[in-house]
């Protein structure tokens, strides 16, 4: 009965695709696919997302490529990051108190109550104000990075990139080849900016480096650039 | 700091597996003639997410905040190759003259299989069809009833309901299973 159902599906495996685009006009668009996932789609979207998906291999390529996206969004969510909003801060006070001799169980029974609610007020507020910066985080594509980066002599780097309309100031990040976070700027009114020497000679042990670029508008939304990788070039 | 070395870590081997799906499916695609490298794709992912793992103050991102930078991860590259398979087919174009038939690798002409599956999917009950539509696409059950929000007994049992009922549809047609999967 398995390998029955088995050979059914695999007539419908990836692998005996060929490679040839053809237009995709008519095919559902990236962010209706992507949307099509969300729980609250309604279900004759999800269903005329699927009638054609299982008619075109090129969407159906792009739908796993969505899923196992999510799918790691959501492993980083649960194994990762959850248990440590749960193991958080308040857990750790908690322990504090009751290991701190206090013994009379009223005071520390209204001391957890008084701290749960600055805690939910701290938190609430936290989030709060995170919505106003972070939930407004747009992706920034395409970015129109640019470096430059001089052929002889000493090494100077040079970043660049177009002026976005409504900008306040930006701010650069750097990052090494292991992704960690080396060195960020000040605020820049200007669209470019000259890598300080001692930074340039630290990313030159490295093969490569990456920048990115945040945005900072009037109104208080932060937009971050794609992250841009950069080659040294070859001599 | 312990925490971060044990983050680290749980986090390495979480990417390592997203590392060798992404590997295979830009390889198997051939998805490098479109300019996707691998190797950037999955350095970049791995960048923005530990930047919200490692963030000490994490309990501030809102869990949507994660998805938000995956499904502009994801788009971003959809979008760069469907720009990319634009261009390839308006070069082609120009090479193919206008009388030759259109030859469409896409549509299933060359899969009657296929075709035939298909039909038979049309006459399963709608609750189970979608389902079965669902594990043809190649998705396992956990992600069916993530995708359709439903519990997992009730797809499990659209799922396995809906299975036997194309099997035995599929009898009645005279579907053979051969040996294959492949065409030709
Ligand atoms: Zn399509």
């Amino acid at each position: 009965m398995e390998k029955k159902e088995e050979k059914i599906k695999s007539i419908f495996s990836l692998d005996q695709i060929s490679d040839r685009p053809v237009s995709r006009k008519g095919c559902p668009t990236p962010e209706d696919l992507l949307k099509s996932f969300a729980p609250e789609a309604p279900f004759e979207f999800k269903e005329r997302i699927i009638d054609h998906l299982i008619r075109c291999p090129a969407c159906q390529q792009e739908f796993e490529l969505i899923k196992n996206y999510y799918n790691l969004a959501s492993q980083v969510e649960t194994k990762i990051l959850k248990k440590y909003r749960d193991n958080g801060f308040f857990h750790r006070s908690k322990d504090f108190f009751f290991s701190s001799g206090i013994s009379r169980k009223l005071v520390t029974a209204s001391s957890i109550l008084l701290l749960l609610t600055i805690f939910s007020f701290l938190l609430f507020f936290n989030h709060q104000k995170d919505l106003e910066t972070r939930g407004n985080t747009v992706n920034l594509s395409p970015a129109g990075l640019i470096e430059d980066i001089s052929p002889s002599g000493e090494t100077v780097v040079k970043l660049r990139w177009n002026p976005i309309p409504g900008a306040s100031f930006y701010r650069v990040e750097i990052f090494d080849q292991e992704m960690a976070f080396l060195w960020k700027s000040g605020r820049l009114t200007e669209t470019s900016l000259e890598l300080p020497e001692n930074l340039t000679d630290r990313l030159k042990n490295q093969k490569f480096f990456f920048w990115q670029l945040f945005i900072y508008s009037n109104d208080q939304k932060l937009i971050e650039s794609q992250v841009k990788k950069v080659n040294w070039p070859t001599q | 700091m312990r925490s971060r070395k044990r983050k680290e870590k749980e986090f390495q081997k979480i990417i390592n597996n997203f590392s060798s799906f992404i590997r295979s499916h830009v390889l198997k695609h051939n998805l490098q003639k479109f300019g996707l490298d691998p190797e950037d794709i999955i350095q970049e992912i791995k960048l923005k997410i530990w930047k919200i793992i490692d963030d000490e103050k994490n309990i501030t991102y809102p869990p949507s905040y994660l998805k938000k930078v995956v499904e502009s991860a994801v788009i971003d590259q959809i979008r760069k190759v469907r720009k990319e398979e634009e261009i390839f087919i308006s070069e082609r174009q120009k090479l193919i003259s206008e009388n030759e038939p259109k030859f469409n690798p896409y549509l299933d002409q060359d899969c009657p299989k296929k075709e035939f599956i298909l039909r038979a999917t049309e006459q399963l009950i709608e609750s189970r069809r979608i389902v079965v539509k669902l594990y043809l696409l190649n998705m396992n059950l956990l992600e069916i009833s993530d995708y359709l929000h439903y519990s997992q007994d009730k797809t499990r049992n659209l799922l396995y309901r809906g299975l036997a009922d194309l099997q035995q549809i599929l009898k009645e047609m005279g579907f053979d299973y051969g040996k294959k999967g492949r065409k030709n």
